[in-house]
């Protein structure tokens, strides 16, 4: 499938294992599906089902072990693996986080913050380099949660995303809840934010739920976490409406990872997601027509 | 300003071990950016020990849920994962269980997790088609000893000295084991499995031994041998048919060439 064509495919959600029996069976109305890699490598039986299943949706691989973040160098004997299923599988898109996760042979099972600097900027050009050489497709980095931030930064995210696609021709995977989270967590304008991305460098959205909690020593204020566990909320919606008009329709996914509901209920999130892009959609039209 | 691996071993060292020691020179956000790391730390901490409860069902109930969480917390700061495949983790937790002297039943704990271990493996295999007992047709007689029997892949051979598998059984009837399924009793056991299903058989202790030497990939006579070793009157022509019968061989390869 082309990237051309991408753009009018409505809102695709994750395919979770527990949900992949029930999707194989009754092979439900959804636009398309993503993946974590990571939960097939290991399920032989999983992968079975996902490359039948593969053959009648577009499917996005969503990598969340490769960690182009780490110091130390990124997971080579992963990527391998990643890209074994990604051969079988042919994905519309494939993508990552700007995030570490691996540390000297262990896995932290998280996607951990890094500085904005140079020297992180080198690094991560070196690995995203590497990815997509070895992939063979652009990789597209996605904006993280944070809950903390570094001294050390010389530069804002999204000045750092944008040198990452000059230097590397990598896309972008605009996760607009990790925007509404880390504005919250980190006190800066979500809608600046999005102003400021590479608007041709957006090439897919994510939309997942977050659940806000008092802050450590603060209980005053709140913290967000980033906990893809409930509904998406409506003032992420509010910025995704901000960022379809900005960036234009561009393959969106519900992730939704823990407290997994039935598969309906995912399917219910997309056609939230789907009614506001319809809106969007209206709503240029008629200016359009205006002048 | 520390060196970006620096930083990450110090990050690590507070998701991981709880030790936050050196990081509040580098982070910010919030008042307390240091307490925001735990939320790190706390997802860490909770995802990996919710993965081993998922993994170890029966064993948590057999050891009460506070005793297994609390193990399980201790085990993930000792042995952070290795692989991003989360369903790979945990092979040596009953290990680590059964080491935790308050514990006791080392021998059981470390049986029903070796089993568990297994049912989430085979459960998750793909089946090949099975080969029918005609695929032994073309092979001179001289040549059987010679042969490896590849075996389906979701089946795991496992000798245990309790009855772990009806510890399993009352678990998936959500029952907790009684108390004579805690006394040693050696059984010798198949679990087969595929497509999210397994079954558990109990074997005599010579058709085991030929099945495993066979799974192993040892020669056709060297199994047969092993049957014998395992009970003298043992027959391995009669054992070899049940393997085929059984629909566990999916292919057969001479020395030189496959079949």
């Amino acid at each position: 499938m082309s990237l051309h064509s991408t753009s009018s495919l409505n809102a695709g959600v994750g395919l979770r294992l527990p949900h992949i029996l029930e999707v194989a069976t009754t092979r439900p109305a959804v636009s398309w599906l993503e993946i974590h890699p990571e939960n097939f490598l290991a399920n032989p039986h999983a992968t079975e089902l996902l490359v039948d299943l593969a053959r009648e949706y577009p499917v996005s691989v969503h990598t969340v072990g490769i960690s182009i973040g780490s110091a130390r160098g990124i997971d080579r004997a992963h990527l391998a693996r990643v890209r074994s299923l990604i051969d079988r599988l042919d994905p519309f898109l494939v993508s990552g986080h700007l995030a570490w996760s691996t540390h000297e042979g262990e896995y932290l099972n998280d996607l951990l913050p890094l500085p904005y600097d140079e020297e992180t900027l080198d690094l991560l050009a070196r690995h995203i380099d590497e990815v997509q050489g070895e992939l063979a497709r652009p990789y597209l980095v996605e904006n993280p949660s944070c809950y903390v931030g570094f001294g050390a930064s010389r530069m804002k995210e999204t000045e750092f995303l944008a040198e990452l696609v000059a230097r590397t021709g990598c896309r972008l995977l605009c996760d607009v809840s990790n925007v509404h989270v880390s504005s919250i967590n980190l006190d800066y304008d979500p809608y600046a934010y999005l102003d400021e991305l590479p608007v041709d460098a957006v090439g897919e959205f994510h939309l997942g739920g977050f659940l806000v909690e008092a802050d450590a020593d603060d209980a005053s204020a709140e913290v967000l976490i980033d906990t893809h566990s409930v509904p998406i909320s409506d003032i992420a919606l509010d910025l995704y409406d901000y960022a379809l008009a900005r960036f234009g329709p561009q393959p969106t996914l519900i992730e939704w990872d823990s407290d997994l509901p039935d598969f309906a209920a995912l399917l219910a999130e997309a056609t939230r997601a789907d009614a506001v892009k319809r809106r969007v959609l209206y709503r240029e039209k008629r200016y359009a027509a205006a002048g | 300003m520390p060196r970006l691996a620096d930083t990450q071993a110090l990050i690590r060292a507070a998701v991981v071990d709880g030790d936050f020691a050196g990081t509040a020179a580098f982070l910010t956000g919030g008042r307390a950016p240091v307490a925001r790391l735990r939320i790190h730390e706390r997802h860490y901490a909770a995802s990996l020990s919710k993965a081993l409860l998922a993994r170890y069902p029966a064993l948590a109930r057999l050891i009460g849920q506070t005793s297994f969480v609390n193990a399980a917390q201790d085990y993930v700061r000792r042995h952070p994962p290795a692989s991003p495949c989360i369903a790979e983790y945990g092979l040596d937790f009953p290990r680590f269980l059964a080491s935790r002297r308050w514990l006791g039943r080392t021998a059981l704990v470390l049986a029903l997790g070796e089993l568990e271990w297994h049912l989430g493996r085979v459960a998750i295999a793909i089946s090949h088609a099975a080969l029918g007992r005609e695929a032994l047709a073309t092979i001179p007689s001289g040549e059987l000893p010679e042969i490896r029997l590849e075996l389906q892949p979701g089946l795991a051979y496992l000798g245990a000295a309790f009855p772990v598998d009806d510890i399993i059984r009352l678990h998936l009837a959500g029952k907790p084991p009684c108390g004579c399924l805690l006394e040693p009793t050696p059984i010798w056991l198949e679990v087969h499995g595929a497509r999210g299903e397994f079954r558990m058989v109990r074997l005599p202790a010579a058709t085991w031994t030929f099945r495993r030497e066979l799974q192993l990939g040892s020669r056709l006579g060297r199994a047969a041998e092993a049957g014998m070793d395992a009970k003298a009157d043992f027959d391995p022509g009669q054992a070899l048919l049940g393997v085929f019968a059984d629909g566990l061989a999916v292919a057969v390869h001479c020395s030189e060439r496959g079949i």
